[in-house]
């Protein structure tokens, strides 16, 4: 298993996929990002399963920006699948939502996210949010050395 | 209680009587002894006659044993009836009478005895025995008789006396039992009577349990919904509306060389009622997060959360000059985390209300009316006309206008969830152009 230097954004509506990639290039982050638009599109490239099989499970990407409330498996679960699987165990994951609810929150970090931000109405802020998730987890952050797989 | 008196009172009465019954048929079967021992006595004086008389015709030596066996028995009888009489005075008269008589009876058979053994016979020897016979016989008989009757009217006086306290022994022994069962019933139709109107109440209370449980769930399932509404509100409205402002943005960044200036006059409007939408939502969520917050009941320090309030305002606005006038060590129960959100509000409020004047007042203080502690938050700012006064606390109610004074019509709602939730009150006073006080009340100790 590799790392590169990659974004997963887990994001379902397209103006949120839209406005976050405007903010990436706004701020001049010009890492890959690969969308996945639903929970099971996430851990289907994460793992190499599904539409996905081709990929194989080698490249692990930088950091995964994940919305919350998605079809099929919601962001949650995503998270607690990829805690619970050894390979994706220390996978850096931001949660990007709209919700500011308490028990999101909590769950959240329960589950083991690395960050917790909430998506800024205001487009100024949004941008200036990406700008400094960009800053910290594409550049200041050290993430943890790649897992060993057979 | 009283029951179990009466059984005792029973029971007393019953042991007292059965112990005269006892006593009585004691004393009846005393007296049936001594009238055999009167019996033995005179049979043996007669067994004693026979065997004297006997002896002095045919001259055999066993009849002089005869004589002296009854002589013994007589005797015997004597001093049986000696103590069994010994409690009866006429009877001891008696006895005193015929003992004498006895030993001159006794007397004269052995002189009948002595007659033949000294060789006389023939009715002749005999005569002045007999004469003086004559002269005891009748009051011996006399007393024998006399000592026979009296004992005779005793046992009938006697058995009679038992008789009655056997009967009486019965009849309390009936009574007692007739009370007894009567207790007992009573006790169980008490029992039975208890029993039903346990169960009914029961019943009763059982059904109001039904019906505060389903009231209970539905009202969990108001909440849920309430919950999953809030929760939708927070992301899925949201999510539009930064979409609204990302693309007006882009559209400002992107195309401002298509734009003329009303364009983009237009979009930056369209921006500003995003964000006055965005602060409505973050304001209605906050209002449905007071309501639903787990309240928690401690020591409130309000004075200090005012002065720091009061502190932070102030940082917002250096420049403007404010009295703040905080009574210290006002302290009540509540929860911490709602209470600093009302007075938040409130010295908020007071603070945007007089941010026209050219020194700000603010007072935090507390007063007592009728022994109750009402706390109140006043200011020298704008005011509002009473007549609205009640508007004031409606969500969205605002009485003044968005461009003299800014806000979303939420804070005092909030407010007053808080204080409701904390089981007071909040009012205001105030006139157009004279301040404002808002006056509040807390239940304290109110567990929620």
């Amino acid at each position: 298993m590799t790392n590169n230097n990659s974004i997963l954004l887990v994001e379902d509506n397209a103006d949120d996929e839209a406005l976050t990639l405007r903010a990436l290039k706004k701020n001049n982050i010009t890492n890959e990002v690969v969308v996945a638009r639903d929970g099971a599109e996430a851990l289907d490239y994460l793992f190499g399963t599904g539409g996905y099989k081709g990929r194989g499970a080698r490249t692990l990407p930088q950091v995964v920006l994940l919305d919350l409330k998605l079809p099929k498996i919601d962001g949650l679960e995503v998270l607690e699948r990829l805690r619970a699987d050894k390979r994706t165990k220390l996978l850096p994951i931001v949660i990007l939502t709209s919700s500011n609810e308490e028990q999101d929150l909590l769950r959240g970090y329960d589950l083991g996210a690395n960050s917790y931000v909430r998506k800024p109405v205001d487009f100024a802020q949004f941008i200036e949010a990406i700008r400094h998730l960009g800053l910290y987890w594409l550049l200041l952050n050290e993430r943890p050395p790649a897992v060993k797989t057979i | 209680m009283l029951a179990s008196a009466i059984i005792v009172v029973l029971f007393l009465l019953a042991y007292r009587s059965n112990n005269q019954f006892a006593q009585w048929n004691a004393l009846a079967a005393h007296t049936q002894g001594d009238l055999r021992a009167l019996n033995d006595y005179t049979a043996a004086v007669r067994a004693a006659q026979t065997a004297s008389v006997g002896y002095y015709t045919d001259g055999k030596d066993s009849q002089i044993q005869e004589f002296a066996v009854a002589k013994a028995q007589a005797h015997g009888a004597l001093d049986k009836i000696k103590t069994l009489t010994a409690s009866n005075p006429d009877q001891q008269k008696n006895l005193a009478t015929l003992l004498p008589l006895n030993d001159q009876a006794f007397d004269l058979l052995q002189q009948i005895i002595d007659l033949h053994k000294a060789g006389k016979s023939g009715t002749d020897a005999l005569k002045p025995i007999n004469n003086e016979a004559k002269s005891i016989s009748p009051p011996l008989a006399k007393v024998l008789a006399a000592m026979t009757t009296e004992e005779n009217r005793l046992l009938a006086t006697r058995t009679a006396t038992a008789g009655v306290e056997g009967r009486k022994v019965r009849q309390l022994q009936l009574a007692g039992g007739v009370l007894v069962a009567a207790i007992v019933l009573t006790l169980f139709f008490l029992f039975l009577h208890e029993n039903t109107v346990r169960a009914r109440a029961e019943q009763e209370l059982e059904e109001i349990n039904s019906k505060l449980e389903f009231q209970n769930a539905q009202l969990e399932a108001t909440n849920k919904e309430l919950e999953s509404f809030s929760y939708s509100v927070s992301h899925d409205l949201r999510a539009p509306l930064r979409g609204i402002d990302g693309f007006s943005q882009a559209l400002l960044e992107d195309y401002a060389d298509r734009l003329d200036a009303q364009g983009k006059d237009y979009l930056g409007r369209v921006r500003l009622g995003v964000q006055r939408m965005g602060t409505l939502i973050d304001d209605l969520l906050n209002l449905s997060r007071i309501t639903r917050a787990e309240m928690r009941s401690e020591r409130v320090d309000l004075s200090q959360m005012a002065r720091s309030i009061a502190n932070e305002l102030q940082d917002t606005q250096p420049e403007r000059e404010a009295d703040f006038v905080i009574r210290p060590e006002i302290e009540i129960k509540g929860d911490p985390q709602l209470m600093r959100v009302a007075l938040q509000n409130l010295i908020s409020n007071s603070w945007k209300f007089t941010s026209k004047e050219q020194r700000t007042c603010i007072e935090f203080g507390q007063i007592a009316d009728n022994g109750h502690s009402v706390f109140f938050v006043k200011d020298n700012g704008a005011g509002f006309d009473p007549a609205y006064s009640k508007r004031l606390f409606g969500a969205f109610q605002r009485l003044h206008s968005n461009s003299d004074f800014p806000g979303t019509g939420i804070g005092l709602a909030t407010v007053q969830r808080v204080i409701h939730r904390h089981g007071g009150k909040v009012w205001a006073e105030s006139g157009v152009g004279q301040g404002a006080t808002f006056f509040f009340t807390v239940l304290s100790g109110r567990e929620s």
